[in-house]
């Protein structure tokens, strides 16, 4: 029997040797710098998502966005105002790849001159073909995500030409700021069609199947290694238009599920950069030697929905009434660790054309609120609120709103959806209450209502259908004079309040945390990362 | 014997048919249009339409089922309705992360079970056994979940013993040439040690928490399968006969309860295969439990009737494996023939 | 020098209840001595008692058991364990279902005999042909599932003459037989008996078993002796009514209804 134990006692002993002997082979990896082949230092982040896709034109997870991102440059791109290591992109625009662009008097006619000597990553040369075949793929790609910004700038089939090989010619029905905008997003950037014809097939005349997976790059990136379910690794194209422009060696993007794994392994040294943490983590990590939070503010709209075609929701005075039972402030403070701005409209405080007076119709005012409920003759009713059942900060906000409610007699029963579900519900409009959240491109008021609260918008699911409103809004796309938009803009905003169809909650901020030493966050007109101008000391 | 093995190989092929109708007909009882999820909120409904008759998914349920099954028999499991990609390449890329961590569970729920089923089994009621039973009662009443957070945070945060949980292998490290998938092996093949025992500690922390949990399962498993035969009459007779308590153990006790030992191994062994999902989350393992868990968030039908059908399949297959294993150890099967 | 003396043996389980008490008998070489009594009495007990090998939470807490004047209980199992073997009733479940059974009669040999263990098989061929077993090296290489519940408990007794025992107990080693084989066991029994000079106990319910091999006979009820003596008067003239009751019953299955 001793002879037994003697024998596992020998086993457990030979497997912890054994185990050591490993661990002493090579050491526990920390975050190891190294430089790019020019000679700059490379980075490792990690976003709230993994990249799965390289088509800017079809990404599906925000990490393929920056991503794909990265594989294309654009004719013009935004000017950035610098702040403290951030850089955060203003209404101005300069050439990117266009050497010049110039727009006709009445607005509808714009011609780029392309950059003399433009090539791809391969060698071939870039020229105005690429930039038509780009521009026509992203309006008859039947799965480029970029069709439903073309009406809203007037552009269609007919619109682009190739003048010479450096020109191209756009042509508007109406002339609009959000061109500029829009023209500048990673999505309208420049693709090679030689390589699209030669992997287009009769199925797929865009070549989407092809360009999901590989690139010919016009923009700063090159894709190095790429494991789907680890990381993707991006090293600079050494035949970017602007070397300069490149201020990192590359960047890997290590695809890490866990948020809090993820703020973990930034705590330990194995991460430079961490998006998508957890609110209250980011507020620890804050405190943490090392480490420092960016904070900006965001157009990102968390926002109330209601079914405005079913009682009680289709009178105005109640949809009011709740907006005025909700505790604005407790959100910010409760829900987002601060790390968030109050609702003050559907055009969020740091638009243009946001009406300074409004942040004062989104207060607490339960006397105010039983008065409209009673004259709308409602006195008390039971009604579900949904969201994405893996959002925590919903989870949070819902069970405020739900006690806010309940001050008002109204019954609030809570219904976290599985992801595919919520969106398979909210795409039908038939759920009663929900939270959800909306980012507008290009931080263009006008497209940010008529998105929520536009006729027939895809992303309106309230049913909500206002003619006067949609009258204003397109006035408002197609004005220019800068006094105009602010006056159109303000009486939409205003007529918005009054009906209230969605109730705007709050604007999280857009939040990432990094080590020190590192710098360069850019924030675009599309919030997102622009991974070339990330540099670490 | 013969017979033995086309029973088993027969029962095996019309239990996967009965495996591929069942995936498919529970993962479509699912809620959520998964073309939706995949298009995106600003989609408009024709294109919605438009990717899901391209897809089949508005087609008869028969129909679905025949043109899923045409397309099984050529190896196409259809596409990932998420991604577009076929659901094979998808899948079958992980199975090697997958199986090597399972492999490497099973090693330590091994290591740790059977030694200490055994010892507690030689001296049944004494302080020995008490102390591998509490092992065994801790063991499987840790989720993995809990325990493999606590790995993370007492052997990578704070004791620096093992690296994070950033996947198989240090951020930046390529992968070894592959010749089985299985890092620690082809990293063996190409001779490169560093990054063999890189491999070796990456897999260490997630491995642990599959197999404490597991090792307990192994541990009751050999010590019950041990004690039963303790009262068996060749033990007796051994016994009796005054052969040396050690050796009724190992060579009359332990062969025999072997047999019962390896069809439970060979659950255990299934059981890590499809148990891993939340340990590949948590570690961040590129394995195929990863994808499955994502496909649930987008109702993924291909991603997730594939994932159903490759573990169940493997499944299986290595109860098939034990099986047949079991029939080539006990005489009484492999000859055949008892009077 | 008597085999076996058995005396006052006590067995229990502790503060639960007794199972053998007070029981004293011996067995002279070459004497075949059986142990009668219904399921139940002990009979089965003592011989485990006897062995040493008493389940677990039965103890021996009273008397002596001697082998060849060698109280067994006194000193530690394996200096005496050649001493003794024993056959049990079921001969297939006695064997280990995955070993060759030339293997495990090769097995005792080399135990109990020191050879190494290429002389141990060849030793356990002769055996298995000394028990009468035809082809005995072919037969050394079956598996006991590929063989006959006479044949098991043949390969039984030659495990048990690998022992070259003092003493050979047998628990009810032919119910399980067929009554042609029966009878053969038997035989075999006694003509080994004759020949290495071993004592016998042969436990059994079977009178008739008792009648044809037995010299003396001990009748068990209960956990005590209650009649004793040489089988012909003992079977021919019962003292003891449990003895006749015995006598009656068996009467009666020979007869029938």
């Amino acid at each position: 029997m001793k002879a037994q134990s003697r024998r596992s006692r020998l086993m457990a002993t030979a497997t912890a040797l054994t185990l050591a002997g490993t661990l002493a082979l090579s050491a526990c990896g920390t975050g190891e710098t190294s430089s790019g082949s020019n000679g700059k230092k490379t980075l490792v982040i990690s976003l709230d998502s993994a990249v799965d896709v390289m088509d800017p034109q079809q990404w599906r997870t925000p990490a393929s966005m920056v991503t794909s991102g990265s594989l294309v440059e654009q004719i013009i791109e935004q000017n950035y105002t610098e702040t403290d290591g951030v850089r955060v992109g203003g209404t101005d625009f300069s050439e990117a790849l266009a050497e010049k662009w110039e727009y006709s008097e009445d607005g509808k006619t714009l011609t780029i001159t392309l950059r003399d000597g433009l090539t791809f990553a391969d060698g071939s040369p870039l020229t105005a073909d690429d930039v038509v075949w780009s521009y026509q793929r992203g309006l008859e790609m039947a799965t480029a995500y970029t069709k439903v910004l073309y009406p809203m700038v007037g552009l269609t089939k007919e619109s682009f030409t190739v003048v010479d090989p450096r020109t191209v010619q756009v042509k508007s029905e109406f002339g609009t700021p959000l061109m500029d905008k829009m023209l500048a997003m990673q999505p309208f950037g420049v693709f090679s069609k030689k390589a699209g014809e030669e992997h287009a097939t009769s199925d797929d005349p865009w070549a989407g199947a092809w360009f999901r997976e590989h690139s010919n790059s016009s923009g700063p990136y090159t894709i190095g290694a790429y494991d789907k379910t680890t990381s993707v690794q991006l090293t600079p194209n050494p035949n970017y238009y602007d070397q300069d422009r490149i201020a990192n060696g590359g960047v890997t993007i290590q695809f890490i599920s866990d948020p809090s794994q993820r703020a973990l392994l930034l705590r330990n040294g194995e991460l430079d950069v961490a998006g998508g943490l957890p609110l209250d983590q980011v507020a620890e990590l804050s405190k943490v030697d090392g480490l420092s939070v960016v904070s900006e503010a965001s157009n990102r709209l968390e926002y109330l929905g209601v079914n405005t075609a079913k009682a009680p929701f289709n009178d105005k005075r109640v949809r009011r009434a709740i907006s005025l039972a909700l505790p604005y402030e407790t959100f910010v403070d409760e829900v987002l660790y601060g790390y968030a701005d109050p609702a003050s409209g559907l055009v969020s405080a740091n638009m243009e054309t946001h009406s300074p007076d409004s942040a004062a119709a989104f207060t607490t005012n339960l006397d105010e609120a039983r008065q409209l409920l009673s004259d709308a003759g409602v006195s008390g009713f039971k009604t579900t609120l949904s969201y994405k059942q893996s959002s925590a900060v919903e989870a949070r906000a819902a069970v405020y709103i739900q006690s806010a409610l309940k001050e008002l007699g109204i019954d609030v029963q809570v219904k976290p959806l599985p992801d595919a579900e919520f969106t398979q519900r909210t795409i039908a409009r038939d759920l009663e209450m929900y939270l959800n959240n909306f980012l507008a491109w290009g931080a263009d008021p006008f497209y940010q209502m008529a998105s929520l609260a536009g006729s027939n918008a895809g992303t309106n699911f309230t049913n909500y259908s206002n003619a006067e409103l949609d009258g204003l809004l397109q006035e408002g796309f197609r004005s220019v004079k800068q006094e105009d938009r602010d006056a159109i803009s303000a009486e939409a905003q205003a007529l918005l309040i009054d009906e209230m169809p969605t109730i705007p909650l709050w604007n999280a901020k857009w939040t990432y945390v990094v080590r020190d030493g590192v710098s360069g966050l850019t924030k675009d007109n599309t919030e997102q990362l622009r991974l070339q101008y990330l540099s670490k000391k | 014997m013969l017979r033995y093995v086309l029973r088993r190989l027969l029962i095996s092929a019309v239990t996967v048919v009965g495996l591929v109708v069942v995936t498919f007909l529970v993962v479509r009882v699912l809620p959520g249009d998964a073309a939706a999820a995949r298009l995106g909120p600003e989609a408009s409904q024709a294109d919605i339409e438009a990717l899901r008759a391209q897809l089949g998914l508005d087609d008869s349920l028969p129909k679905q089922f025949v043109d899923y099954s045409a397309g099984l028999l050529h190896g196409d499991m259809g596409p990932a309705v998420s991604t577009g990609r076929p659901v094979s390449d998808e899948l079958l890329d992980r199975l090697p992360a997958t199986i090597e961590l399972a492999i490497a569970g099973l090693a330590i729920a091994l290591l740790l079970g059977f030694p200490l089923g055994l010892l507690a089994a030689a001296r049944p009621g004494r302080l020995s056994d008490a102390l591998a039973r509490l092992f065994a009662v801790l063991g499987s009443s840790m989720a993995p979940i809990w325990l493999g957070l606590l790995l993370i945070f007492g052997l990578y945060s704070t004791w620096q013993l093992f690296p994070g949980p950033v996947g198989r292998l240090p951020i930046g490290t390529p992968p070894p040439p592959e010749v089985t998938g299985l890092y620690v092996v082809d990293s063996l093949l190409a001779g490169n040690l560093t990054l063999a025992s890189q491999s070796i500690q990456f897999l260490a922390l997630p491995a642990l928490t599959l197999g404490l949990g597991a090792s307990a399962a192994v541990l009751k498993m050999v010590r019950s399968a041990v004690l039963q035969t303790a009262d068996s009459g060749f033990v007796r007779t051994a016994r009796a006969y005054g052969v040396p308590a050690r050796e009724v153990l190992l060579r009359d006790q332990l062969r025999n309860a072997m047999l019962q030992v390896l069809t439970a191994i060979g659950l255990v062994f299934g059981f890590l295969l499809g148990g891993n999902i939340i340990v590949e989350r948590l570690f961040n393992w590129p394995g195929m439990g990863r994808v499955a868990y994502d496909a649930l968030g987008s109702n993924d039908l291909g991603l997730l009737q594939g994932y159903a059908l490759i573990i169940g399949t493997l499944y299986i297959l290595l109860n098939l494996v034990v099986d047949l294993v079991y029939g080539l150890i006990d005489p009484r099967v492999r000859l055949g023939g008892s009077n | 020098m008597t085999r076996l003396a058995v005396e006052n043996l006590r067995v229990e389980v502790p503060g639960r209840a007794t199972i053998l008490d007070d029981v004293t008998f011996d067995i002279a070489p070459g004497e075949i001595v059986g142990l009668v009594g219904e399921s139940g009495s002990g009979k089965s007990m003592t011989s485990l008692a006897v062995m040493g090998i008493l389940p677990r939470g039965v103890e021996q807490t009273g008397g002596r058991i001697l082998v060849d004047g060698v109280d067994v209980t006194a000193v530690p199992r394996r200096s005496v364990a050649h001493r003794f073997a024993m056959i049990f009733q079921n001969p297939r479940d006695s064997l280990n279902p995955l070993m060759r059974i030339g293997e495990q009669v090769a097995r005792m040999v080399a135990l109990h005999q020191g050879l190494d263990r290429k002389a141990a098989r060849r030793a356990a061929v002769d055996l298995l042909e000394q028990v009468r077993i035809v082809s005995p090296a072919q037969a050394a290489r079956k598996y006991p599932h590929q063989l006959s519940g006479g044949m098991c408990q043949r390969v039984m007794i030659a495990m048990a003459l690998a022992c070259r025992p003092r003493l050979l107990l047998a628990d009810e080693p032919t119910t399980a037989l067929d009554v042609t084989v029966q009878a053969q066991i038997l035989d075999l029994v006694v003509a080994l008996t004759e020949e290495i000079e071993c004592g016998v106990l042969l436990v059994t319910h079977d009178l008739g078993v008792v009648a044809e091999t037995c010299d003396r006979v001990n009748v068990l009820n209960l956990g005590r002796l209650v009649e004793s003596g040489e089988t012909h008067e003992v079977l021919g003239n019962p003292q003891h009514e449990y003895t006749r009751y015995l006598l009656d019953s068996a009467r009666e299955l020979e007869v029938g209804p």
